[in-house]
């Protein structure tokens, strides 16, 4: 696989195919925070296409030493905070991605429901840098010092953050039994 | 918990729509990027007006300090040494220098 940086400097040139493929390889990462952060598919992917615009038109002040994945987070979380603040979302509901499409059970088919309608709740109780941070943490695997600088607040802020988004969620899991406590 | 979250916030397609819009979208600033690739740097509207000028103006500049220091460039000390000019320069007060201006000396 080409390092980001090599796909990076052919898509400064404005080749598409290589942007296209920078697109593809973060779309998924990119899309789950903005969904986390907006609550709304339509938002994310509105949040998420603004944020991967902005991203090409800053290209050149990426420092191509360093990963690539923060560097776009960074612009990803702003352009859904931003949107958040910007204009009132659609109402927070829940997501329907491949959660219930999976072969199951009536009953665990109700259960799953259930789970995202909780999800939901509780995101949409959080802070939406909460809501960032817990999601780069738990979901992307980012480390609290890189959620830290793609958030651009202190570290203890973002130890804080998730801290309280976790409490919450587990919060609202705690019906669901000890192992959605994870 | 993580597990049902990332399920939870996970998109649901693979994709390709989502690149295909986003790409779409930057259609505009691809295409304007490859243009300034192909062409190199190229000088914008005020940078063509202006370079000339600027140009013009350094010379001139360089040309006005560096002449005057030469020793070829320096003329005649200017001198009043006769006739009305230098009745007004002699003149020691305001009344005389007067007098000379209503003479027409």
């Amino acid at each position: 696989m080409e390092p980001d940086a090599a796909l990076v400097a052919r898509a400064v040139a404005g080749d598409r195919e290589v942007f296209g493929a920078l697109v593809m390889r973060y779309q998924e990462s990119v899309r789950r925070v903005t969904r986390a952060v907006t609550g709304n598919a339509e938002d994310a992917d509105d949040a998420a296409q603004d944020a991967f615009l902005a991203a090409l038109d800053r290209l050149e002040t990426y420092d191509p030493s360093r990963p690539f994945g923060p560097w776009l987070m960074r612009i990803a979380s702003n352009a859904a905070i931003d949107l958040v603040r910007r204009r009132t979302v659609r109402a927070a509901q829940p997501l329907e991605p491949f959660y219930a499409s999976q072969d199951q059970s009536p009953a665990a088919a109700a259960e799953a429901a259930e789970i995202r309608r909780e999800l939901a709740a509780a995101l949409a109780d959080l802070p939406p840098r909460q809501r960032a941070a817990l999601t780069l943490f738990d979901v992307e695997g980012y480390a609290h010092a890189e959620i830290a600088a793609i958030l651009s607040v202190p570290e203890g802020t973002v130890r804080s953050d998730v801290f309280h988004a976790r409490r919450a969620l587990r919060k609202a899991l705690r019906v669901y039994g000890p192992e959605m406590e994870g | 918990m993580d597990e049902h979250l990332k399920r939870y916030l996970a998109p649901g397609d693979d994709g390709l729509a989502f690149t295909e819009a986003v790409l779409f979208r930057a259609s505009g600033a691809l295409a304007r990027r490859r243009q300034a690739t192909a062409e190199g740097p190229t000088w914008s509207l005020l940078e063509i007006w202006a370079r000339p000028w600027v140009i013009a103006a350094v010379l001139l500049l360089a040309f006005a300090v560096v002449v005057p220091s030469r020793p070829w460039s320096q003329g005649p000390a200017v001198t009043a040494d006769s006739g009305f000019a230098a009745d007004l320069l002699a003149a020691s007060n305001d009344s005389e220098v007067v007098l000379s201006v209503a003479l027409g000396n």
